[in-house]
């Protein structure tokens, strides 16, 4: 899968591009655990995301915990939304 | 003419009496007229030893020389006076030679007579005698006679007795006329009286004896006769009172008792008959309310089935049954026989139809459905009765039948070309043990793919040369059989087999064809990660213009990944089915039993996520329904999703 990365100072933004699924949940984990400890904030940009799978709500929760809460989640479609409302993800994490 | 006893009797008596009369006056008259004979004898035995005792005083020599000598006047008178004492008609003296006779002297009793015979028989007189063998018989020393003269002057019989001259030489013979007349026609009067007084008796006595046996036996037995013509069981029957002899009363005694008994059999007949009309109503009526339950002719056209079925009862009602009834996405039918035919077999046809329709609407897996009945049966089972059933349930989105045996005939799929048996279980027939332990198993029909349910009436129908219909012979039918439903070319070919034939058991048979929707995907793939791209796309195409066509796709690919991951089976079946707004997702596998819904975990924090197993709950709060099902080795989930 391709995750376009951007770091802007301890600030680092993720555009996964595709489906977060089980299939590519091992590219987007890589990513997360590459992230140094200089890094103290992560937003997620979905814009390019089609769609998430379990796997994929797993690596979000595992970045929450990584950055200690500091996560934004930006640009989820619709339907993403639905399965954040679903899962109750949407009461949890900042989404803008 | 017809024989009547008392004519024939009579006609028989009369000529035994007149043949008895007969006999009696032939008999009486012989005996009298020998009597008279032997009178006679007698008489001229006397005369003859009157003579002999003179005889030594009568030169016969003498005698025959002249006429008018004293001697021969002395013997004349002599002989007259022998005639009038022994009541003899004439004494006559004479020597014959040959043909030739010659009187020597002749008397007679009356005066007439003896002064005629004194001119006309005097001494010298030759006269010819045809019959000479009494003279004869005389000469030769005996007294011979009677000779029996009869003739207009009356019935004379004569003797003759030799007499000798001095030396001792048959001289001359003499004889002796006795006129019998009146004696003779005394003795045919008497003769005459005693037949007319036996006859008398006799015919008196056959009247008394016809009459008393026309009284007393005839005249009854015909009243008898006329009552039997007149007996009619439909009216009161007169009975005869007859007083005659006991064989006579007993016959009348035993003729009422018959009558009463007929009477009484007809009363029987005749309950017999209205009940057996009753009966047969009621099997008619019953018959109309099993065909009502079990129709002898089904056709249906569905959405994603066809059935057609048919059943022919042996006799009235019968023991086989089948059933095919739908629900919202599923299309029951089971087939069954009941041991034994007829009333019994129908009732326990009816119950055990009931028990089982009502736990497959229920929602009852067959196998659930078949050992609960079987309980049922059981415990309701006096005549120890028993059911073969087979029971399947065909689910229209998927095409899955899953289905039961309670040792039923195995059923036949045909698919195009392909005809075979299917090998359910065997199972065992319900109502005979309390465990009866059916499984569920199932098969996945495809497109057209049809299956066919019979009875053994199909199977062991006879032929006229008592061969068996066999189930090659089925296999063969239903693989010749261009109908679409089999059923129909089936039971033709069966009765072209059995032609002139009667039939012997109840034929039913049920054939299901599964049509399915034609946004339908069906396939088995390989359990890897790398299948999963495929199956999306045809998902992503059966679920276009849906709303939810994500999450459909995530809650599919959910479990589908869960399988890959934790099954360790080698496949996954995956069947895809939009019919309407309705998407239908079945996977099936062959890993070790497990239900992901029963191990789903609980709501969990938002922080646990990253533990993993949210998917399944994601997919069943999805899902319009989801079950999990584990059926002979497989792991089958089924989902449906509103569009």
């Amino acid at each position: 899968m391709t995750i376009e990365k951007i770091f802007k100072g301890n600030t680092a933004v993720f555009v996964p591009e595709g489906w977060l699924d089980t299939a590519n949940a091992a590219d987007f984990s890589a990513a997360i655990d590459e992230l140094g400890s200089d890094v103290t904030k992560l937003t997620i940009d979905m814009s390019k995301l089609e769609y998430i799978f379990s796997a994929g709500l797993r690596l979000i929760v595992a970045a929450h915990k990584k950055m200690k809460g500091a996560l934004t989640v930006t640009n989820a479609s619709a339907e993403i939304m639905d399965v954040f409302k679903m899962t109750g993800f949407d009461k949890k994490l900042d989404l803008k | 003419m017809k024989n009547y006893a008392l004519r024939k009797i009579a006609a028989t008596a009369i000529i035994i009496i007149t043949v008895f009369l007969t006999i009696l006056a032939l008999v009486s008259g012989f005996f009298l007229r020998r009597s008279t004979a032997d009178h006679c004898r007698e008489k001229a035995q006397q005369i003859r030893e009157l003579y002999n005792d003179l005889s030594e005083y009568i030169d016969i020599n003498q005698l025959s020389s002249d006429a008018k000598s004293n001697t021969y006047v002395s013997m004349r008178s002599m002989f007259k006076g022998l005639c009038d004492s022994y009541d003899a008609k004439y004494i006559y003296i004479f020597d014959f030679s040959g043909h030739q006779l010659e009187y020597i002297m002749c008397v007679a009793k009356t005066k007439e007579d003896d002064a005629r015979v004194k001119k006309e028989r005097k001494l010298g007189t030759k006269v010819r005698v045809e019959d000479t063998s009494f003279f004869e018989e005389a000469k030769n020393g005996k007294l011979s006679g009677p000779r029996s003269l009869n003739n207009s002057y009356g019935c004379v019989y004569s003797y003759y007795f030799p007499i000798e001259d001095n030396n001792g030489k048959t001289a001359a013979v003499v004889g002796i006329d006795f006129d019998v007349t009146n004696m003779i026609n005394k003795a045919d009067r008497s003769v005459i009286s005693l037949v007319i007084q036996a006859a008398a008796i006799l015919f008196s006595v056959l009247g008394l004896f016809l009459f008393v046996l026309s009284k007393k036996v005839f005249s009854p037995i015909k009243m008898i006769s006329t009552a039997m013509n007149e007996f009619d069981p439909e009216k009161e029957h007169k009975q005869l009172k007859i007083r005659s002899y006991r064989e006579i009363e007993e016959i009348n005694e035993s003729f009422n008792k018959m009558s009463r008994d007929i009477k009484g059999y007809i009363s029987d007949l005749r309950a017999m008959a209205d009940e057996k009309a009753r009966t047969s109503a009621e099997m008619s009526i019953a018959r109309k309310i099993q065909s009502g339950m079990v129709p002898e002719v089904l056709n249906i056209m569905a959405t994603n089935y066809s059935a057609a079925a048919f059943a022919v009862p042996a006799r009235e009602v019968g023991g086989d049954f089948y059933d095919c009834f739908e629900t919202d996405d599923r299309v029951f039918f089971v087939i069954a026989d009941v041991s034994g035919k007829g009333v019994a077999a129908a009732l326990f046809m009816a119950m055990s139809k009931n028990m089982i329709k009502e736990k497959l609407r229920a929602g009852l897996s067959p196998a659930r459905a078949l050992n609960l009945t079987n309980d049922d049966l059981c415990a309701e089972n006096p005549e120890g009765m028993f059911i073969t059933v087979f029971a399947a349930v065909l689910d229209k989105r998927t095409g899955e039948l899953s289905y039961a045996n309670a040792g039923h005939t195995p059923p036949v799929l045909h698919y195009g070309a392909d005809v075979r048996f299917i090998e359910p279980e065997t199972g065992i027939a319900l109502g005979l043990f309390e465990d009866s332990d059916i499984v569920d198993e199932f098969l996945i029909l495809r497109n057209g793919e049809s299956i066919t349910v019979y009875t053994d009436g199909i199977t062991e129908a006879v032929s006229a040369d008592k061969q068996l219909f066999g189930s090659q012979r089925l296999l063969e039918a239903a693989a010749a059989s261009t109908d679409k439903e089999h059923t129909s070319d089936i039971v033709k070919a069966v009765k072209v087999f059995t032609e002139g034939c009667e039939q012997s058991d109840d034929m039913t048979m049920l054939t299901l064809t599964y049509h399915s929707s034609e946004q339908h995907h069906a396939e088995v793939l390989p359990a890897r990660m790398s299948s999963l791209g495929a199956v999306r796309d045809r998902l992503k195409e059966l679920t276009e213009g849906s709303s939810r066509k994500m999450k459909i796709i995530l809650a599919f690919e959910e479990l589908f990944v869960n399988i890959i991951e934790y099954s360790g089976s080698d496949t996954v079946g995956v069947i895809l089915d939009r019919s309407g707004n309705k998407l239908t997702i079945r996977l099936e596998d062959s890993g070790t039993e497990f239900d992901p819904l029963v191990s789903m975990p609980d709501e969990k924090d938002f922080e646990d996520y990253d533990t993993g197993g949210m998917g399944i709950r994601m997919a069943s709060r999805i899902a319009l329904e989801i079950s999990h099902r584990y059926i002979g080795g497989k792991n089958i989930l089924l989902m449906t999703f509103e569009l």
